[in-house]
């Protein structure tokens, strides 16, 4: 375009002005060109936002695109060439729009805004924006065609049977992958904007005839209110939709699984996904379900129990067995069976350490060896194997800085918190207190430590629903589906609902 | 506290007072028990079963009345001020057991846990954590006590299997040997140091569900187990019983399993969430009592001083078996648990029962005229 | 007010470690891992503790290479056992861990002079456990404290498990500290404990266990063979596992034990206790030494059944006749039997029980199943 008032330069709108600026509405002006220059102020000189203004029939047309963002070739043959080509004459205004949206373009997917800073956003989400003049509105063509990965299984949530799909960055595609497995109406997705600055999208999604009215309104009024400026990742909302008591436990639930996502759905859980982010939030997330995985619904019943029996004692492994080794050692010595006695007291009386301490240091370099792992290329990851297991154990217990028994203790921990791996949290931090207060107070301490923790995690009660449901408040009924797994021919029968566990 | 002021289910309540109770059992120190013979032990249980549907007839007979409200509320009726002598008298009760729970959690650590140490500061960390349980309110301690009903019991049936092979029933004594007063007395006795009759008493509108069978089953399940770990005791340790401070734990040190030489620890652990249950529980009351008629304050307001109070007067108690013996007395104990599950609702039952007549009078006299 | 709680909180955690406390030192690898303890006394009355304890040095539980000895044995004096053994902490720096420990070993002095200075001691402290095993020196306990194992063993360890092996050999009577206390606080206290004795079989020695001591009130009053301890086992019910051999018109017999079940019941007859012992034995014909070989049929069945339960029978009744007749020990416990089931019986005659044993009757009867006789069979003609 080359018109004098297009070219014009505009006085960018800074962060500071839009934090003063109202938060109502902007309407759509009536001049076309006042609509294109506030898009300019907003945007400012952004390379990637284009301008391509044409007439047809004597009518001005303004579209607006972010490059990158979408898919040129869908825009010029659905949208471009057919408008060029049409007969707009007749038409004023917004009838102007209606035509070429209605009659001539053949996309489908499109809105009408008539808020300018809404327009702004939807621009951004790769929408295509078009504008004419003596209109109160614009209309926004869906058109998104950005980088993006291919649905792969996720590498935090590996299983022996079922899909191979994760959740992607794109919400329309996790949306899709959801959709997909829920041919059903009652499967509801609610779209909202969160972040004030990335207007990331989150969507609810929760099945309408079992989910609770309550639960839903709470979650929602919950994403709503939350204060955030930018939302890069679930884990930003997840303090929002979680309890509000100071716990070492969460009850929010993380998935890159679409089919897991949906299992979650089906018992009348909220999940949430956000724009951005392959993690997915399910809420209210139980204690026990942390030892559920899918491959256990998969397998045979005998075979589940017997895997979740497994994580349930891998769990307490990993969070009691330092704390025990150290407490048996410095308090408790008469626990030693008598065919140990002798090498667990000969090997720890040549380590310069006391217990307590060794095992605190061990502990400390096998969680600097796993960030390390966690952060590090994947071609330099191996070395870091090789470095903990060889250079750390080995050398360590033989130059006489830690005990073997100690070893023993740090491998099966580690492995074992590797079991479950969604509780890997709390069970770290718990594993280093457990072995505080077994050094300082032996099994005392560490059972009014437990007392301490178990209280706290049963007043936990997200939505109303107890976190340690259903163990405790007790609901038989829900016990097939706990520690043990009924078989489908049971379980088909009567669905599992969360909001039965309700106090 | 939970501000929300829960409720919790039957099932929930009793298994916190299954579990309070049967840390009384396993806590237990023979010095009491001294005119007793071994036989006699085990059979001032079921004495014990009659006399506590005994001294629940007052209460039940007020719960039949009243339905949901407890007694200070029924006392509240008649008057604020005796409400709130009577809330006094509660929480009285209650602050001594658990000051007598938290010495004698600290004599048995002092004794068989860390003997060798100085380490009664630690009883103000136990005093920290019951006060953290109690701040999180009822519905928490009720959820944690079903689970650790599930841990105990196990524990429980575990050590007692593995010491059936060296039970010798040769060590039970003839029954009712030296006459059936002494029996009946220790039976009270033990009566007197079980404040959960007193606990029911307060507590009856936060429990939902049939309390009577709740009940029943309460008191015939903490009779029976208390029963079978005297049995057992009996059975095994023989007179050993009687040169333990704490049989039940040397019972708990004589299991033996595979390569385990000894499951003592496991009956510690059993004490440590049994006392923590029962600290926490008995704090909350307190709280909750006090607050409802002294004022809808912020917890810590009450619980700050009980909790002081608690540490400072354990830690004068702690490490003197001289000043333990005289907290920890029977007397005591047996009047503060038949008052408040008794004698308190007796008199308001009385008390009421004149002042419905009273009334029915009233209304007959002016429907006569 | 959250601010200080934590604040508060913090400063409670950091009591622990600053407290001078030291709970370091309470690691096992700063303490003396007692295996064994031996007492013994001295003309003075002082008492001389043996103790042997875990030599963390060593390279191994077993002696394989190097020249450390798996254990030390520490010889300590004191007025009491407790200031003797706490003494031990001056010479290693350690101090004792007991809950470890296998076996307390009394010197014979002691046990003839009474035990009631020793009991106390493992009682009362609350680091010992109660299951530890008690046995009697035939001389010193330092002498079998202080025996040297060829193959580097630990001899406390050894010596635990030979007597654990009454489980599987019947010829030893099994004491632990808690059945101590129990039979010493009856009515009429006794109880039986092995004898150790230290054997030198040329330059290597090792430790036995030769006899069964038995004890009425505190005192060693006399002891059992090792046949005499079988048949005391089988009357106490103690027998799981064992052997037994007896003569027949053919030879010697050897028969093992698989099960043993001993039933009593006391009745009162004219005012005297009538025991009557019933033993129940399941055995399997191990060895028949006759020189000949003979098939066993029905009537040679019936002669080894017989001749075991004549054995058997005669052996338990000369048991019972010499502890309660000659020694005066109701080491079998029967005196509890008359307390439970004759209450007013027993309350009469509290005072002069010993007596009241001694005339009492026993009746032994011994029922013995052949269950296998190995690789023979049992002809069913003639």
């Amino acid at each position: 375009m080359k018109d004098s008032w297009f070219n014009k330069k505009v006085k960018e709108i800074t962060v500071d002005d839009r934090k003063t600026q109202p938060k109502e509405k902007t309407p759509i002006d009536r001049d076309m060109q006042k609509n294109v220059m506030h898009f300019k102020q907003c945007l400012g000189d952004a390379f990637d936002v284009k301008y391509r203004g044409c007439t047809v029939s004597g009518k001005e047309l303004m579209f607006i695109m972010l490059d990158g963002m979408c898919d040129n070739l869908l825009i010029t043959e659905q949208i471009m060439l057919p408008i060029l080509g049409s007969d707009l004459s007749g038409e004023e205004g917004a009838k102007v729009l209606y035509k070429a949206a209605d009659e001539v373009t053949a996309s489908i997917d499109k809105a009408i805004i008539n808020d300018l800073d809404k327009a702004i956003t939807e621009m951004i989400a790769g929408n295509l924006i078009m504008m004419t003049q003596e209109s109160e509105f614009v209309i926004a063509f869906g058109v998104q065609k950005f980088p993006k990965r291919n649905p792969e299984e996720p590498n935090t949530e590996s299983q022996e049977r079922g899909s191979r799909e994760g959740f992607v960055e794109s919400f329309k595609d996790n949306v899709a992958m959801i959709r997909r497995r829920v041919n059903n109406p009652v499967l509801k997705i609610k779209a909202l904007d969160v972040g004030t600055t990335s207007k990331t999208r989150v969507c609810v999604c929760y099945m309408s005839d079992r989910t609770d009215d309550k639960m839903l309104a709470d979650v929602l009024e919950r994403i709503n209110s939350a204060e955030l400026d930018t939302v890069i990742g679930s884990g930003y909302l997840q303090p929002f939709v979680d309890h509000k008591k100071p716990s070492i436990f969460t009850c929010v639930g993380t998935t890159e699984r679409p089919d897991v996502f949906t299992a979650k759905l089906s018992e009348g859980k909220i999940g949430i996904i956000v724009d951005g982010t392959p993690d997915a939030l399910i809420v209210p997330y139980l204690f026990i379900e942390h030892f559920h995985s899918l491959d256990d619904y998969l397998k045979r019943p005998y075979y589940a129990t017997f895997v979740r029996v497994l994580k349930m004692i891998s769990f307490m492994f990993s969070v009691f067995l330092p704390g025990l080794y150290v407490a048996i050692c410095t308090f408790h010595q008469e626990m030693i069976p008598e065919t140990m006695v002798f090498g667990i007291a000969g090997q720890e009386s040549k380590t310069p350490l006391p217990i307590m301490a060794e095992a605190l240091l061990i502990h400390l370099v096998y969680e600097i060896v796993r960030e390390a792992g966690l952060r590090m290329p994947k071609t330099v990851g191996q070395a870091v194997s090789i470095v903990g297991a060889l250079v750390i154990g080995e050398s360590a217990v033989t130059a006489g800085i830690i005990a073997a028994p100690m070893l023993i203790v740090v491998g099966l921990t580690a492995v074992s918190s590797f079991v479950v791996p969604s509780l890997y949290e709390p069970v770290a931090i718990l594993r280093f207190t457990f072995i505080i207060v077994g050094g300082i107070s032996g099994f005392y301490g560490i059972m009014l430590c437990f007392a301490a923790v178990l209280v706290n995690m049963t007043s936990l009660s997200p939505y109303d629903v107890p976190f340690t449901s259903p163990f405790s408040p007790t609901k038989i009924g829900a016990w097939r589906d706990m520690l043990i797994r009924s078989s489908w021919l049971n379980m088909g029968k009567r669905r599992m609902q969360i909001d039965k566990m309700k106090k | 506290m939970d501000s929300t002021k829960g409720k919790i289910n039957t099932f929930q309540f009793f298994s916190l007072l299954f579990l309070t109770r049967l840390l009384t059992t396993v806590t237990y120190i023979p010095s009491y028990m001294d005119d007793v013979l071994l036989s006699d032990v085990v059979i001032q249980t079921f004495f014990r079963f009659a006399f506590g549907i005994i001294i629940m007839i007052p209460m039940y007979l007020l719960y039949r009345r009243y339905g949901e409200l407890n007694i200070i509320d029924i006392v509240r009726q008649r008057s604020a001020k005796l409400a709130k002598i009577t809330a006094l008298i509660y929480a009285g009760a209650f602050f001594y057991f658990t000051l007598t729970t938290v010495a004698r959690l600290d004599v048995f650590a002092g004794t068989i846990v860390f003997p060798e140490s100085d380490i009664n500061y630690f009883l103000i960390f136990v005093v920290l954590i019951g006060c953290y349980g109690a701040y999180l309110g009822f519905e928490a301690l009720g959820r944690s006590a079903v689970l650790s009903l599930a841990l105990v019991a196990g524990a429980m049936v575990f050590i007692l299997a593995t010491l059936i092979k060296k039970m010798d029933f040769l060590n039970f004594t003839p029954v009712f040997y030296n006459g059936v007063s002494s029996v009946a007395k220790i039976s009270l006795d033990a009566v007197g140091r079980t404040i959960e009759y007193s606990i029911i008493a307060v507590s009856l509108p936060k429990v939902t569900g049939n309390k009577k069978n709740g009940f029943f089953f309460w008191i015939s399940a903490q009779t029976l187990v208390t029963g079978i770990i005297f049995f057992f005791e009996v059975a095994v340790m023989g007179n050993f019983t009687s040169t333990q401070l704490f049989p039940v734990h040397s019972l708990a040190s004589l299991a033996e399993f595979s390569m385990f030489g000894r499951l003592d620890a496991i009956i510690t652990g059993v004490w440590i969430l049994c006392a923590f249950l029962k600290i926490s529980l008995l704090i909350y009351l307190k709280v909750s009592i006090l607050k409802k008629e002294f004022g809808e304050k912020k917890p810590i307001y009450y619980m700050l001083p009980i909790g002081i109070a608690l540490s400072a007067i354990n830690l004068y108690v702690s490490m003197s078996v001289g000043r333990f013996a005289m907290l920890d007395s029977s007397t005591v104990k047996m009047s503060l648990t038949l008052s408040t599950a008794f004698f308190i609702p007796l008199i308001v039952l009385i008390i009421s029962g004149r002042k419905k007549e009273g009334e029915n009078c009233k209304k007959s006299v002016s429907s006569q005229r | 007010m959250q601010k200080i709680g934590i604040l508060a909180a913090v400063i409670l955690l950091l009591l622990f470690p600053l407290n001078g406390q030291e709970t370091f030192k309470k690691d096992i690898s700063m303490r003396l891992v007692v295996q064994g303890i031996g007492i013994d006394i001295e003309d003075d009355g002082s008492y001389t503790v043996t103790l042997q304890a875990i030599n963390t040095n060593a390279q191994s539980v077993t002696f394989e290479g190097g020249d450390q000895e798996p254990v030390k044995t520490y010889n300590v004096t004191g007025d009491t056992i407790y200031t003797a053994v706490k003494s031990v902490t001056e010479m290693e720096g350690k101090t004792p861990l007991y809950s470890q420990n296998r076996v307390i070993i009394i010197g014979r002095d002691i046990a003839e002079k009474g035990l009631e200075g020793v009991i106390d001691f493992f009682v009362r402290d609350t680091g010992n456990c109660p299951s530890v095993d008690v046995a009697i020196a035939d001389g010193k306990a330092s002498e079998i404290l202080e025996v040297k194992s060829e193959s580097g063993e630990v001899i406390a360890r050894n010596i635990e498990q030979s007597i654990s092996s009454t489980d599987f050999e019947a010829e030893i009577s099994r004491l632990q500290i808690y059945e101590l206390v129990n039979r010493y606080e009856d009515k009429l206290p006794s109880f039986t404990m092995p004898i150790l004795a230290a054997v030198k079989d040329g330059d290597k020695e090792r430790v036995e266990i030769i006899e069964t001591a038995v004890f009425s009130g505190s005192k060693l009053k006399g002891t059992l063979t090792k046949e005499e301890t079988v048949m005391f086992n089988f009357l106490c019910n103690k027998v799981s596992s064992g052997a037994i051999s007896y003569d027949t018109d053919d030879g010697k017999i050897s028969m093992g034990v698989i099960d043993s079940k001993a039933t009593r019941r006391v009745s009162l007859q004219n005012n005297t206790p009538v025991f009557t012992l019933s033993v129940n034995v399941e055995g399997d014909i191990a060895e028949i030494y006759n020189g000949t070989a003979k098939t066993v049929d029905r009537a040679r069945l019936k002669e080894l059944k017989n001749g075991a339960e004549e054995h058997l029978k005669s052996g338990m009744e000369s048991v019972l006749k010499k502890l309660y007749t000659e020694l005066g020990c109701d080491a079998p416990g029967l005196s509890r039997l008359i307390y439970s089931r004759h209450p007013s019986f027993f309350r009469e005659n509290e005072k002069n029980l010993s007596t009241v044993m001694a005339n009492s009757q026993y009746n032994v009867e011994v029922k013995v199943t052949i269950r296998r006789v190995g690789h023979e069979l049992i002809k069913v003609a003639d």
